[in-house]
């Protein structure tokens, strides 16, 4: 399929604008950034498959940025852009392409949605006239997908390369269905994930039936169903002695054992008396020893200390004196502080002082009084916090009631057994109140220390600790003990007939594995349909596999080709590319080493190694194109890249696959070089002016004045050189003639692809063409038209024989006005 | 846009049943978004899984 001409209408950068005509084998088109280069080639792109990959790639950053950026802002409502191209088939049908985008009910383009047509006629696809292709064989071969290709990640140009080689929609595939499966996982179906959240609770339920191996794997979701419930039926037959064969007559004795322990619950471990009873209380007599010790100790200092007060001032009487005496006015020493008086006398003060120094006594003897008071109190604490390993719970009548319910034909023992938990918890409280009450009042005599006469009345009342404190002790360790041995006779028979809430638990949990017996098989089936979807993507990437190498195997070859033809005699270069399963391991050759290409490979020659891979998927045999679009295709490329893909990439494209050859640049260096490369050859030479409201603006690009300079220079040369002269002699009578009908009648020749000879009667048409030009220029043209077929014998002229055509030529431009 | 020749082949070729189930519901066509693509295989995975289950349970 040959491209004809295109027409984008209201798409990107064009609103209406006549087609755009490609007639000869080589198109240039140069046009400074936003002159429309791109709108151009995106269109081609659009038209073929209904989006861009730009676009594409913007839509996964911002869809809503990229909203509607096919469609030229000025497009009026209700008017549906399109692009229309005229393309020739292989079998040299010609026929007409259109895409036009679809409208909402507000006459709104959807640039997103659009039909099909060729010849007017609606299609789904390019089939009617045998016209199949797929992605990796785009002909419009941009820039931005090369730099995509150089700076992109592994597995992203794992994607390209795939792509390259025709295998795009497989690895799609392979993507989408990993995505469906992430997205299935993430999202499972309500009963799935109830059933999850159930089989979490049952692994905690396996643990608690000490089935923890099993709760491991199912952790692990390593589910083998049948044969994990023959493992917990026989752990119900043990916990139950159930001789159940099936699940279901497990599940009802296991429910029926359960019922059964929930009635005999019964924890009587709040009422058993401490395990380590007789070594507690083998400590309690040296305690008792070191109370009245304390005792003792207490009782001499409070006689000291109310001794010492019987002799002495009140204390506060004592303080004000000596309060007094640090308020005497040294300038008048014997004046009272408080009656201001002169009656501090000398012998006075001798008797103050003697007085207070009687106090110091007191004194003493009130510090060595709080001291053994405060030893006593930690003493007494010290004995306190012994008494939890005394207690237990009191059983109450309901306690009683549910034992007697249990133990029917021991009614009497219990009661007896009660009444002594009872009066020995009674007499534990009765020790812990008595120790209370001792340090509450030693405590409360601290309070009354400054009053000693109340410290007298108040040390009556705790003087008969010891004898208190060591009664209620004997009284509750007789009692204790007694408890102690009437609770060791019912241990065995409360261990044998008595369930507790662990065994409950332990039956519950039974039941619960027994009873969710289908969610496990439900997550066990949706493990094992995960396998398989992991089996099915093995499968697909097997395959790919299998087509990379297919693929590169023929590929290979091309593609090293077209790389060697770009990146000649370099010492790092491209040296094949290896399959993988998520990425292309990309080879690079340097001095006999191979090493990683995206690493080793400069810029240039990436760029290089991108069009490479990129050339052959579009020049591959199942390609239905024969023309190929380079936009912008060379930025990153040295001189010397850059030269070989001007002067044999092109030329091979079109001399040996006969392709038609598209290039847009915005580097006029590229332009004008590849129209001097093929300045004898069929080729046109279009310009992007300034961009317009209107859309580009793009007209042929003809220098007359740059031809004759160059022809000039040929014709001084030597034969070859003059050789060329005349040849291009006959290409610039064509401008000539292109030109002067373009400016002259303001369209262009619409035999402006034809030879030289049949522009004439073109040409002649021309306002201000004379007669005279008519005649010259079909002189010329004969006399330079074997210079272009060079026939057996042909002499190549003297420069005096072309320098007339040349004088000819320029006046017929300068006359016309051509010259700029 | 005519369905990959790779897809046909891959499809004709298996013999996983679940793969060419799925190759059979996956649309390839680059007008339909990724999303719906992911989606139409999650329905078709759900599909055939309930339909496995309801064949255990009848079972």
């Amino acid at each position: 399929m040959k491209l004809l001409q295109i027409k984008p209408f209201y798409f990107r950068a064009f609103c209406v604008s006549a087609p755009v005509v490609f007639n000869t084998s080589l198109t240039i088109f140069y046009g400074g950034n936003g002159a429309g280069k791109s709108s151009l080639s995106e269109a081609l792109e659009w038209l073929l498959y209904g989006y861009t990959k730009r676009r594409r790639k913007g839509d996964e950053y911002s869809k809503n940025e990229y909203k509607g950026s096919y469609v030229h802002n000025a497009c009026p409502t209700g008017t549906a852009p399109y692009v229309e191209a005229q393309v020739k088939l292989a079998d040299g049908s010609i026929h007409l392409i259109r895409r036009t985008m679809k409208l909402n009910k507000a006459g709104l383009a959807l640039d997103q949605e659009s039909t099909l047509s060729v010849d007017n006629t609606p299609v789904a696809d390019l089939s009617p006239i045998n016209l199949a292709y797929t992605e990796a064989q785009c002909p419009v071969i941009v820039q931005h997908g090369i730099q995509d290709f150089i700076h992109m990640r592994p597995i992203d140009r794992y994607r390209v390369i795939s792509e390259a080689l025709g295998l795009s929609e497989l690895v799609e595939f392979k993507d989408t269905l990993e995505r469906a499966k992430i997205q299935r996982r993430n999202y499972p179906s309500t009963e799935v994930a109830q059933a999850k959240k159930i089989v979490a609770q049952l692994i905690a339920n396996l643990k608690s039936v000490d089935l923890v191996t099993l709760a491991t794997r199912w952790q692990l979701e390593n589910y083998s169903v049948d044969a994990d419930y023959s493992l917990i039926l026989d752990k119900a037959r043990e916990l139950s002695g159930s001789q159940a064969t099936t699940l279901e007559s497990a599940l009802k004795d296991v429910r029926t054992r359960q019922t059964e322990e929930i009635s005999r619950v019964f924890d009587i471990a709040p009422f058993q008396p401490n395990p380590h009873l007789g070594t507690t209380l083998e400590q309690i007599p040296p305690l008792v020893a070191q109370i009245q010790e304390a005792d003792a100790k207490f009782k001499m200092a409070d006689a000291t200390y109310t001794g010492a007060t019987a002799s002495s001032y009140k204390v506060a009487q004592l303080e004000f004196w000596k309060q007094g005496l640090t308020l005497v006015d040294t300038a008048n020493p014997e004046q009272c502080p408080f009656c201001e008086e002169s009656t501090i006398t000398p012998n006075r003060i001798r008797g103050l002082e003697a007085r207070l120094e009687a106090d110091d006594d007191l004194s003493k003897s009130r510090r060595s009084f709080l001291r053994e008071t405060d030893s006593y109190i930690a003493l007494l604490s010290q004995a306190e916090q012994k008494l939890p390993q005394l207690e237990f719970d009191f059983i109450s009548d309901k306690n009683v009631s549910a034992l007697e319910k249990l133990f029917e034909s021991d009614r009497e023992r219990l009661q007896a057994f009660a009444a002594e938990n009872r009066q020995s918890v009674q007499l534990v409280r009765s020790l812990r109140e008595t120790i209370t009450w001792a340090k509450d009042s030693l405590s409360n005599l601290k309070t009354f220390v400054t009053q000693p006469n109340k410290v007298i009345e108040a040390a009556v009342t705790v003087a008969d600790i010891p004898t208190r404190i060591g009664k209620a002790l004997a009284e509750a360790t007789t009692s204790l003990k007694q408890y102690n041995e009437i609770f060791v006779t019912f241990k065995p028979i409360f261990e044998r007939e008595l369930s507790d809430e662990a065994t409950v638990t332990k039956f519950t949990s039974l039941v619960d594995i027994l009873n969710n017996h289908a969610s496990v098989r439900l997550i066990a089936d949706a493990k094992a349909f995960d396998s398989e979807i992991l089996e099915a993507q093995r499968l697909v990437e097997e395959h790919i596999l299998d087509q990379q190498k297919v693929a590169l195997t023929s590929r290979e070859t091309e593609i090293l080709s077209w790389y060697g033809l770009l990146s000649p005699n370099t010492d790092v270069k491209f040296s094949g590319l290896e399959p993988g399963r998520s990425e292309y391991s990309l080879k690079a050759e340097a001095f006999g080493k191979t090493m990683n290409a995206a690493a080793s490979l400069s810029q240039s020659q990436l760029n290089c190694l991108g069009l490479s891979i990129y050339i052959p998927s579009v020049s591959a045999p199942d390609s239905p194109f024969k023309f190929i679009l380079f936009d912008d295709p060379v930025q990153a490329m040295d001189d010397d890249h850059h030269e070989s893909f001007l002067l044999k990439v092109i030329p091979e494209l079109m001399n040996k696959h006969d392709f038609e050859v598209i290039v847009l640049t915005h580097l006029k260096e590229t332009a004008d070089r590849l129209r001097d490369i093929n300045f004898t050859g069929n080729f046109t030479y279009y310009r992007f002016d300034k961009l317009q409201a209107t859309g580009p603006v793009i007209v042929e690009h003809i220098i007359l004045s740059d031809d004759m300079k160059k022809i000039r220079q040929l014709a001084q040369g030597n034969d070859d050189n003059r050789e060329m002269a005349v040849d291009r002699i006959r290409v610039l009578c064509e401008n000539i003639m292109r030109e002067a009908h373009l400016r002259k009648k303001g369209f262009r020749m619409s035999v402006a692809s034809g030879t030289a000879s049949s522009m004439v009667p073109h040409f002649a048409q021309v306002p201000s063409v004379t007669p005279a030009m008519v005649t010259e220029i079909q002189d010329t043209i004969n006399w330079s038209n074997p210079a272009h077929h060079t026939p057996p014998g042909y002499v190549v002229p003297a420069t005096t024989n072309i320098n007339p055509h040349i004088e000819r030529l320029q006046k017929m431009i300068n006359d016309l006005g051509l010259k700029k | 846009m005519p369905k990959s020749k790779l897809l046909e082949d891959i499809k004709r070729q298996t013999k996983d049943g679940l793969l060419r189930a799925l190759l059979e519901a996956y649309d390839p066509s680059p007008d339909t978004a990724q999303e719906q693509k992911v989606s139409m295989l999650v329905a078709k995975l759900e599909e055939i899984f309930r339909g496995r289950l309801n064949e255990t349970t009848s079972n």
